[in-house]
């Protein structure tokens, strides 16, 4: 392979002789060393001072292409026309790369013209590239291939709750998929179901669009002559309005029929033009023309299988969620497939299905008429006897797949369908195809895993595509099978199952722990064991020595209650066993503590102590050799909490201990140095980023009023000099006092109503108003005769504490924008270690309540191991859409806040951003080059195939044949993007021909210079996201799994978690703008934040709008940043 | 600088110790020699405040001077640095200067002048108005009265036409065309559940920025189902900014009376007023009320005389003379300065 991408970048370079000009090589040289300003201006400037040279003006567009800059199409054509003649093999090579630059650029005449004068010179290339650079067809309408919809389509899609980025084809499949999701509920009676009030209102629109389309009549526009008119009076009536005062200045709209005024305003006419014109007494025009939609088939194909086959065909589509089901699961469907299957069932039967094909159809695949089933050849048998069909009539086998049993086959079949590499080949060798399937299948097949109306077949999922393989192929099982035998046999969560429980003794090898795990996948209700076995193996997945079964064994019995805290192993992996058994016998010596109020300081400090550790290990802080012995050093004091002055003891001596582990032991600001370790190690030229960084999580305890960690320190010393005789100091005691007597209680002015009412919780009032109410000199002159008394003062000092600690947390995790920090004062006071029944101790972080007075100003319940998720959650409340469906997804944004605010970026050399960079645009370039020919199509997307399902695969080429390649290539997201490239560099066939180029030179050119610096697993360390579902793990990751659907139980979360592209999106656009690195740890969390409140969706799965929110918000910051660049070269060249 | 920072002008007080601050009573044992003195910096706002004068029938009491006005902080008696009526364009007071300020006068006008928006008539008007579905019902009227409270308005006020239910959509951002506004009402979508506080919070941040006078009406029915902010959290932050808030519930009174209670507690503790309108006469009426307070009340803006308190800081508002002696002063009950 190597010897390939070397005879490639031979050619590349043959085709240049260096050497270039010197200020060339000394650009080229400023861009390796990451000074990417600099070299920009120093390429300018070649190029400005030698205009007709052909190099310079090469070298300039090379560097525009590496970098993704604008005007690359212009410096290619450019370069060409300097190009002496006798260069004809030179000009060929810029001719080839100036076709797909055009074509991503959306410039299909400049890549026509290139195409053109490149056949000219040779014209065998490309023979088929003419269908990727002819104009997009636009829907032309026959009978029977639409659907009309009335009136302006914009109101339409608002009534609908449709995004008006969807393009026209989108749309049919988008309402159908939110009458199924919305349009209708189960009433329990005969009728069976009933329309929502969301489809009660299109009806009523569309009722109310068609008379305002008589009224507007042939020429399907609303003319209102004059305000005194009859029209007048007619548009109103219908708009449900009526006009108060006279004609003119004074006249304006008044409701008349709420209905349809309700109706007018909600699907936005333009009511306050019509007012203005009556009060300019002027005319009134709207053009009111009908669309037309595209329809999958044809009209009469979805007929034949409605409820009812007469009327307009929207009324019936509406009024038929099964119709609609199918109509969503065959827009779905990989085409060719869905035309097999169209050509071998009736519509009527497919439609009983529906659910099945709608949740597990998007990865069947026909080719050439026959299925193509997962595992390939090997499988095919398998899969031919459990379907009873062969694969060779693909229509029949899918046919018979949805048909067979309540979808636990069609269920099966898509979850390995989604697999690759070991577990493709492990899970789809024959007999276990069988075995594994009977497992999930069970002998009572009903109810299936496609009755909900959401997939509900999560763990099967998850169980496929998260197992981890040894080296030998084989499943690794984490401390071999006898925990797991002994996990169901003992039983010490209470049974899973009892036919489970009763097999497990006889079990040997890993299969048979696999079977189980999958028999355990149809059930219902919550999959503990699965959990549990996904769990410990992600501890295990990047350790250098595997965990010791006695181990996994401690971890097995602790999950249920401390499941969430293993997050803590994966974030530091090789921590010794000793130190994990060592953490999971403290979390429950915590939990014995009699006193609820000690109970809560104290697990709210080891919580904090814990998560500050965590994140000092992630940044390196804290080094792995100190790992161990720092962990235990914080533990250990936790381990005898008799009273509250261990509480304050412990604290403080972890406070020490973290200190001590960073190397700041004798530090004389513990908050300060805690602070700036918590922001991060920066580099030269970034201190004004930490600055900023330290700055907003030193704004935020301020406004919480939390007392600093030296205040604490030095009054617990000065009561332990008291003891010993030192009279006391007022003045120290005051200053604390001073502090805490600003805290604002949330019910000091309420109603009686509302205090009844108020579920802050009882502990948690409790926490804040000891600290109100505490009196330092009182409780000194009461304990003044006695020393021990005075030294347990001290413990007045832990709840206090604990409130530093996890405040320090929470301005590290938090948000852009923290407004839920900044607005309530109590917020992180009111942190709820309990819970209800004192059981919520160490579960995921959640906001707990909303409203008033329930949520009593809302506090976080649970963990702080998961409080970046919960912090995220709480502040996605306080984003503005700007658009109506801009925040559909609860589960989603908060994750992808997360991922922005986990991370921070120092000391990273701006070449590592065009390391990412380069990749995107190489996965770009090869889609290009993919739809100019069908060598590389074929090569693209075999690779694709790995994670991108049939069906969108056949959009890629769809659109390629269509003309409309930069659509093609933006159903691709940037993960997969990065994803390809990285084949393309390890591939040994074709698709490394066709990846040759700047982006392929400059690539290998930096894994060549640093190795250590330039490769796959720094990239997504760097890069990558936090997985806390999936790998229960806050460290940066790709684990290049497919893009996950919604879920039953975990909602758009996993799809969120499964969606890793974010942070590389960033970074390419970084490189592009030349941005310093470390601007990164201010920019990413904004620019996150404000995609989030760009997106546009339709429903839970429209992963696309947030795709496409993301380059929204590139195109705004280029906007904003381009002149910037531009100012930056004017002035440098001027300055010469 | 931005309008923003011009707004703040940064007093540099020398100031007794931190124990000064607290009560004490004789005998207490207290060391106060290893305290040093401490000089700290206290970003003291340009304090404005938005004052209603009514007779004891309500009726709004006009033609006030600025003599007429002794305005109190921590019962510190305060120097008025300018002075509007209702919506005239502010006027500064001469001697502004005044023994408090260490500040270039030339930068205390300047910060003066952005305060209060310069010399611009007007003030600036954030109508937020519950979209949520249970206004559904009367989602229709309610946009009736806005309109006709939005036509009302000054031609000199600017308006900002906010909608929210689980979150806040800008609809018009602040604007002197009225019509803009008109159209963002008319294009407001019902929603789902209520972050009534949520959503007046970041409203309050809106107008926070903004300067000038500004007051936020709230056109709600009342019952928060998703905010994770508490009522008095967003009172005491627009306390704090110097903006009232006005709240027109579509409740009874006595049908909701924690959201009531809430109403009220925030309304008055901001200089605003919360009225109770089931039917969409009686909102329009109270529409017509808040324009009427909105051009009979006056703008007087201060600079804090030196105060140790970095706490909470009381403000009262009287007037001066016999013949106002029955007369009812509303404005905000005090305020805290940013640290």
């Amino acid at each position: 392979m190597k010897r390939l991408i070397l005879a490639v970048l031979a050619g590349a370079v043959g085709a240049f002789p260096v050497p270039l000009a010197g200020a060339v090589a000394d650009a080229l040289r400023l861009e390796r060393e990451g000074r990417m300003m600099e070299a920009r201006i120093e390429l300018a400037r070649s190029v400005e001072r030698a205009s007709d040279d052909a190099e310079a003006r090469i070298a300039w567009a090379e560097f525009l292409d590496r970098h993704g800059g604008a005007g690359v199409v212009e410096a290619y054509r450019q370069a060409i026309e300097k190009l002496p003649r006798s260069e004809a093999g030179k000009r060929r090579e810029m001719l080839r790369r100036l076709v797909p630059a055009a074509l991503l650029a959306g410039d299909a005449d400049a890549a026509r013209e290139a195409l053109n004068r490149l056949r000219g010179e040779d014209p065998s290339i490309w023979p088929d590239a003419a269908r990727a650079l002819q104009a997009p067809a636009s829907f032309e309408s026959t009978a029977g291939n639409h659907v009309v919809v009335p009136g302006v389509l914009n109101s339409f899609l608002r009534m609908a709750a449709l995004s008006t980025d969807l393009r026209l084809e989108e749309l049919l499949p988008a309402l159908a998929q939110n009458i199924v999701t919305g349009g209708y509920r189960a009433t329990g009676g005969p009728a069976g179901m009933e329309p929502t009030e969301y489809l009660k209102l299109i009806m009523q629109y569309l009722s109310q669009a068609r008379e305002l389309e008589q009224f507007a009549g042939a020429d399907n526009t609303i003319d209102v002559p004059a305000c005194e008119s009859m029209e007048t009076a007619q548009l109103l009536k219908i708009l449900g309005f009526r006009l108060r005062g006279e004609c003119g200045a004074g006249a304006v709209l008044e409701t008349v029929n709420p209905s349809r005024a309700f109706l007018s305003i909600d699907s936005a006419f333009p009511l306050a033009d019509l007012e203005a014109a009556y009060q300019r007494d002027e005319a009134f025009h709207l053009d009111y023309r009908a669309s037309e939609l595209p329809i999958l088939f044809d009209r009469d194909y979805w007929l034949a299988g409605a409820k009812k086959a007469e009327g307009d065909f929207l009324d019936i589509f509406l009024g038929d969620p099964g119709l609609a089901r199918l109509y969503v699961a065959m827009s779905r469907l990989h085409r060719p497939t869905a035309e097999a299957l169209k050509a071998v069932s009736p519509v009527d039967r497919l439609k009983d299905y529906a659910n099945v094909l709608d949740f597990f159809g998007a990865a069947f695949e026909v080719e050439s008429g026959r299925a193509v089933a997962p595992g390939g050849d090997r499988a095919k048998a398998a899969w031919e006897k459990l379907a009873g069909q062969s694969t060779a009539d693909g229509g029949r086998f899918f046919q018979r797949l949805i048909e067979l049993d309540d979808g636990w086959l069609a269920a099966f079949y898509d979850a390995l369908a989604r697999t690759g590499g070991p577990a493709r080949d492990y899970l789809t060798e024959p007999q276990r195809i069988e075995r594994f399937y009977a497992a999930v299948r069970g002998k009572i097949t009903s109810p299936g895993p496609a009755r909900p109306i959401f997939r509900a077949n999560a763990e099967l999922l998850l169980l496929a595509t998260r197992l981890h393989f040894n080296s030998d192929g084989s499943p690794y099982i984490p401390g071999g099978v006898e925990p797991w035998k002994n996990l169901f046999v003992k039983h010490p969560h209470g049974k899973y199952d009892g036919r489970l429980t009763r097999s497990a003794n006889t079990w040997r090898s890993a299969d048979d722990v696999i079977e189980a795990m999958f028999a355990l996948c149809r059930k219902a209700i919550e999959n503990e064991p699965l959990k549990i076995f996904l769990a410990v193996s992600n501890i295990d997945r990047r350790r250098s020595v595997p965990l010791a079964p006695a181990t996994v064994e401690r971890l097995i019995l602790a999950f249920p209650l401390h499941g969430e805290q293993f997050a803590l192993y994966n974030d530091s992996p090789n921590l010794s066993d000793a130190a994990i058994t060592a953490h999971l016998d403290a979390m429950p010596r915590l939990d014995k503590i009699n006193s609820y109020v000690r109970r809560a300081d104290a697990t709210g400090a080891f919580q904090a102590l814990i998560g500050l550790w965590q994140v000092l290990r992630r940044n390196g802080a804290i080094p792995e050799a100190q790992a161990d012995e720092s962990l235990r050093a914080i533990l250990a004091p936790f381990a005898q909490i008799r009273n509250q002055q261990a509480v304050f003891e412990a604290g403080r001596n972890g406070v020490l201990a973290l200190l001590r582990a960073a190397g700041h032991e004798a530090t004389e600001a513990p908050q300060e140095v805690l602070i700036e370790l918590l922001a991060g190690d920066f580099g030269p030229g970034e201190d004004v980023v930490h600055r900023e960084l330290v700055e907003r999580m030193n704004r935020l305890l301020n406004l919480q009023r939390l007392i600093p960690l030296k205040t604490l320190f030095d009054l617990a010393d000065h009561l332990e000099r008291v003891s010993r005789g030192e009279a006391f100091n007022v003045a120290m005691a005051n200053r604390l006092a001073a502090n805490i007597s600003e805290i604002r209680l949330p019910y000091a002015t309420l109603s009686s109503a509302e205090s009844n009412t108020l579920t802050q919780g009882h502990w948690v009032e409790r926490h804040i108003r000891d600290q109100r109410t505490l009196n330092l000199r009182r409780a000194v002159d009461r304990a003044r005769e006695n020393p021990a008394q005075l030294l347990e003062i001290r413990g007045d000092l832990a709840p206090m504490l604990r409130d530093s600690l996890v405040g320090l947390l929470y301005a590290f995790y938090s948000p852009p924008g923290a407004e839920i920090i900044q607005a309530n004062p109590l917020f992180i006071r009111s942190h709820d270690f309990l819970g209800p029944e004192a059981r919520r101790g160490w579960s995921r972080a959640r906001i707990q309540g909303f409203g008033w007075p329930n949520s009593g100003g809302g506090r976080i319940v649970g963990s702080l191991m998961t409080l970046p998720y919960g912090l995220a959650s709480a502040e996605q409340n306080f984003m503005v859409p700007t658009e109506r469906q801009a925040l559909i997804w609860q589960d989603l944004a908060p994750q992808m806040l997360l991922g922005a605010t986990v991370p921070r970026w120092w000391k990273i050399d701006p070449a590592e951003l065009q390391f990412v960079g380069l990749h995107l645009r190489l996965g770009k370039l090869l889609l290009a080059r993919a739809a100019l020919d069908p060598a590389v199509l074929g090569e693209v997307m075999g690779h694709l195939r790995r994670r991108v399902e049939p069906s969108r695969l056949w959009k890629i080429g769809n659109a390629f044949r269509n003309g409309a390649v930069r659509d093609g290539v933006d159903v691709v997201t940037p993960a997969e993007l990065f994803a390809l490239a990285k084949r393309a560099r390890e591939s040994s066939r074709g698709l490394a021909a066709a990846a040759a180029g700047p982006h392929l030179e400059a690539i290998e050119r930096l894994a060549a210079r640093d190795p250590s610096k330039f490769n796959y697993d720094r990239a997504a360390r760097l890069f990558g996201m936090p997985h806390p579902r999936l790998a229960r793990s806050y460290s940066l990751e790709l684990l290049n799994l497919p893009l996950f659907p919604t879920m039953m139980g975990y909602s758009s979360r996993i799809l969120a978690e499964s969606w890793e592209s974010n942070n590389l999106f960033w970074a390419a656009l970084a490189d592009e703008l030349h941005i310093a690195p470390a601007q990164l740890n201010l920019l990413i969390p904004e620019w996150t934040q404000r995609s989030l409140e760009r997106i546009f969706a339709t429903h839970l799965d429209d992963w696309p709008a947030l795709w496409r929110s993301l380059r929204l918000i590139a195109d705004e910051v280029r906007k904003q940043q381009r002149p910037r660049l531009e100012q930056e070269v004017q002035t440098a060249l001027a300055s010469n | 600088m931005t309008r923003a920072q011009l707004q703040t002008a940064k007093l540099f007080l020398a100031a007794m110790p931190l124990g000064f601050m607290l009560p004490q009573t004789a005998g207490q044992q207290t060391d106060l020699t290893d305290e040093p003195t401490a000089i700290f910096e206290v970003e003291v706002d340009l304090v404005m405040l938005n004052v209603a004068v009514t007779d004891r029938r309500g009726r709004y009491i006009t033609d006030l001077k600025p003599e007429d006005f002794r305005i109190r902080e921590d019962g510190i008696e305060q120097t008025i640095a300018s002075f509007g009526e209702g919506n005239a364009a502010p006027r500064q007071i001469s001697q502004l200067r005044t023994r408090s300020s260490a500040a270039p006068e030339a930068d205390v006008r300047s910060a003066v002048d952005d305060a209060v928006g310069g010399s611009l008539a007007g003030a600036n008007v954030f109508v937020l108005f519950d979209t949520s579905n249970f206004m559904y019902r009367s989602f229709v009227y309610a946009e009736d009265a806005i309109a006709d409270f939005i036509r009302g308005l000054d031609s000199a006020d600017s308006v900002a036409f906010y909608g929210f239910s689980r979150n806040l959509t800008r609809h018009t951002v602040l604007t002197a065309a009225h019509g803009d506004a008109l159209r963002g009402l008319r294009r407001s979508v019902a929603g789902d559940e209520t972050a009534l506080y949520n959503s007046l919070l970041l409203t309050l941040r809106d107008a926070a920025k903004v300067s000038g006078r500004k007051v936020i009406i709230v056109f709600s029915n009342g019952p928060d189902n998703a905010s994770t902010i508490a009522p008095d959290d967003v009172g005491a932050i627009a306390e704090d900014e110097g903006v009232p808030i006005y709240v027109i519930s579509t409740k009874e009174l006595n049908k909701d009376p924690i959201s009531s209670n809430a109403f009220r507690r925030i309304t008055e503790r901001t200089g605003g007023k919360a009225y109770f309108a089931k039917t969409w006469q009686r909102q329009s009426e109270a529409f017509v009320q808040i324009r009427e307070e909105l051009a009979n009340s006056y703008t007087i803006t201060y600079y804090p005389q030196p105060n140790p308190n970095r706490g909470w800081r009381s403000i009262s508002v009287e007037l001066a003379g016999e013949e106002h002696r029955r007369r009812r002063v509303r404005t905000r009950a005090g305020y805290r300065p940013k640290l």
